[in-house]
């Protein structure tokens, strides 16, 4: 329902774009030629862009804005991007599944959070100590008898939680990185490229690792932070790449023809039709993420045991009488985190789909 | 050719000094440096001043930096602080229990990944590419320190085939042929949970190159001339779609290499990784940054190698 209310907002904001671009070109033609004109066009932009390609325009005789201009109304009009990845989703009955349970899992796990007492659950209580799933504690306790099933809940929160901040931070710059570098190209990209090489070559978990031990003030944020300023390197290079071939289309040529500044085309022209490729790589990092946050906690360098994630219930099973007689403790935290990457990895595998026409379903 | 192998190898020299620059801020980030554990708390501070100023504690970073860097240079990469032993010794056996590690899952990769990758290319779309198909896209998803768990639940434990931890089993003496069955018995746990979810990969490469390059031209005029089905697939389609693969096998080895810390862990087994922890968590942090180093100094090397492979056996990079 939400999606297709928002198909509904964007072909009206289409068709409103549509409207004003008549409305311009109508006023063109009524203002002197030297506005549209293309050779004054050129001059004034000869001298901030001079590898721009000037065979179309030096085709125009004078006066030709406005003539044989498309009758932009009629045209057949492509689906909007929304709308072709939610086609792709349902198409893919797999990754439509896949949605519905981590739509479910997310929402009763941060639902459930909030009456959820951590601070209960996480305390020690020497009574109830190893306990087999019983009335009282639906899935057992650990060595300090707190609730597994408490821990568990929480846990997947905080490691949703991390997985997507960590997303968040390192796509985001990943992409900006990358749409600067790929579009200037040239001394700029070579440069910024040497950078990301460098960031690639770096142990990435052992910094991580000395970082853990030697920040002082020690919480989800500093962590995800570690973790963002060594992950975005992949979407740097992806987007980099993309962008490159984009900003060679003629949309990118006529705006930058038309005087608009480098940073307008970048935000509001170059990224907005990368926001597929955007999305893809979000969600395949997302998966990934979630998976390098229980790694390092799982070998004791990710969140502390007071702060449980679904790494930390798995670092219980490093013990051998855990691993092999306490099940209770680590499997569910297991089957967790694969069914999580597994729906994450099935819905970016449609979204990627969806944005390579070839490879469609729907 | 060789010019390309010069240009890169250029590239890797601002690499290598960028990378002991920042492990040397990390190292003078951790707490204690050269004195730690050589001096017991009842010196007077003024002595430990002058011990501090013989050793060039309180130069400048970039003389110490420079110093830093002429020592290592010339061997010595400092002393532990907390075995009291020059680093070098430390790594010394770990570094070679790694190697092995990773020789051997390098070995299992190769050796049932390209196999899974022909089969499933050759006859795609059938039965048995559904189940690799399937297994590759699990694999994909498995964590490899949740896959490692499990195998040493089941055949260390439940079924007790082979031993639960250590690189060696207790009693045998080095040089034996009962020594090497030891080692190798130890080995084969933990590098099977790592090459069972590497080679995931592998297999997805060249299952995509075996179906791509079937449909190519030259193929059909192999069929054409009369070679027989086998000999298309051994003769020339698989020799074009293992290029990648070859030159991938840089970064491979330097990917396993690095990634052993999680096995490591789980199967008590005493490499490079459960080394750097170890000495993180004793705060031994002399050893920790030499290990990062020699970490970094493998990815460098690694990439290296693959550049070069790959400009070797695919002419269209070297353009650039």
């Amino acid at each position: 329902m939400a999606n297709e209310r928002e198909d509904k907002n964007r072909m009206n904001g289409n068709q409103r774009d549509t409207y004003n671009f008549n409305e311009e070109s109508e006023n063109k033609e009524h203002t002197p030629p030297e506005k549209g004109d293309a050779f004054s066009l050129r001059d004034k932009d000869s001298s901030e862009s001079k590898e721009l390609d000037m065979s179309v325009k030096a085709d125009l005789p004078h006066g030709a804005v406005g003539h044989g201009a498309l009758d932009m109304k009629n045209l057949p009009r492509s689906k909007p991007g929304w709308k072709i990845i939610f086609e792709e989703l349902v198409s893919d009955k797999l990754a439509l599944f896949s949605l519905i349970i981590l739509v479910i899992i997310t929402s009763y796990v941060f639902g459930l959070t909030m009456f959820l007492n951590q601070a209960a659950i996480v305390k020690v209580d020497l009574f109830s100590i190893n306990q087999p799933p019983n009335d009282d504690f639906r899935l057992g306790t650990d060595y300090g008898g707190r609730d597994i099933f408490g821990q568990l809940i929480i846990g997947t929160r905080n490691s949703l939680a991390i997985g997507f901040i960590v997303t968040a931070l390192s796509v985001g710059f990943g992409v900006v990185y990358g749409v600067v570098s790929g579009y200037f190209g040239g001394h700029i990209d070579n440069a910024m490229m040497r950078v990301v090489d460098f960031f690639m070559v770096l142990p990435f978990l052992m910094i991580v690792v000395v970082f853990v031990t030697i920040v002082p003030s020690y919480d989800i944020w500093t962590f995800s932070l570690i973790m963002a300023a060594f992950l975005w390197t992949g979407t740097a290079r992806l987007i980099r790449s993309v962008a490159m071939q984009e900003k060679e289309l003629d949309y990118i040529n006529a705006s930058r023809t038309l005087g608009s500044s480098n940073i307008k085309i970048i935000f509001t022209q170059l990224m907005p039709n990368m926001v597929g490729l955007i999305i893809v790589n979000a969600t395949l990092s997302l998966a990934a993420n979630i998976g390098i946050e229980s790694g390092l906690s799982f070998i004791g360098f990710g969140f502390p045991e007071s702060t449980p994630s679904l790494g930390t219930l798995m670092a219980y099973a490093i013990q051998t009488q855990t691993l092999q007689n306490r099940w209770w403790i680590w499997a569910p935290a297991a089957i967790l985190i694969l069914i999580l990457m597994l729906c994450v990895r099935n819905i970016g595998e449609a979204f990627r789909r969806a944005g390579d026409a070839r490879q469609r379903n729907a | 050719m060789l010019k390309f192998t010069i240009r890169r190898l250029i590239i890797s020299f601002p690499q290598i000094i960028l990378l002991s620059i920042l492990v040397f801020f990390l190292g003078s980030l951790m707490p204690g440096d050269a004195l730690s554990g050589l001096i017991d708390p009842t010196v007077p501070i003024e002595q430990i001043e002058r011990l501090r100023e013989q050793m060039g504690l309180n130069n400048p970073w970039y003389i110490q930096y420079r110093d830093w860097m002429f020592a290592m240079l010339q061997g010595d990469f400092g002393t532990s602080f907390f075995k009291q032993q020059p680093v070098l010794d430390v790594i010394g056996d770990r570094m070679l229990n790694t190697v092995w590690l990773s020789l051997f899952s390098a070995v299992l990769i190769y050796l049932i990944g390209i196999p899974l990758g022909l089969v499933s290319g050759r006859w795609n779309d059938s039965p048995l590419d559904s189940l690799i198909t399937g297994y590759t896209y699990l694999g994909f998803a498995t964590p490899t320190f949740i896959f490692g768990l499990v195998l040493l639940l089941v055949f260390g434990y439940t079924l007790g085939w082979f031993p639960t931890g250590g690189s060696v089993g207790a009693g045998v003496t080095p040089g034996t042929f009962e020594y090497v069955v030891s080692k190798i018995q130890h080995l084969i746990l933990p590098s099977f949970a790592i090459a069972l979810i590497g080679l995931v990969g592998t297999v997805q490469y060249l299952r995509s190159g075996i179906i791509e390059t079937k449909q190519k031209d030259f193929i059909t005029l192999a069929r054409a001339k009369g070679v027989t089905e086998g000999k298309v697939y051994t003769r020339h389609i698989f020799r074009n779609s293992i290029l990648p693969i070859a030159a991938f096998f840089g970064y491979e080895i330097t990917a396993l290499l690095g990634g052993s810390l999680f096995i490591e862990t789980i199967y008590g087994y005493p490499g490079m990784g459960r080394l750097f922890l170890e000495s993180i968590s004793i705060r031994d942090f002399s050893v920790a940054n030499v290990l990062i180093l020699m970490y970094g100094m493998l990815a460098i090397i690694g990439t290296l190698l693959s550049d070069i492979i790959l400009s070797i056996v695919d002419p269209r990079i070297r353009i650039k």
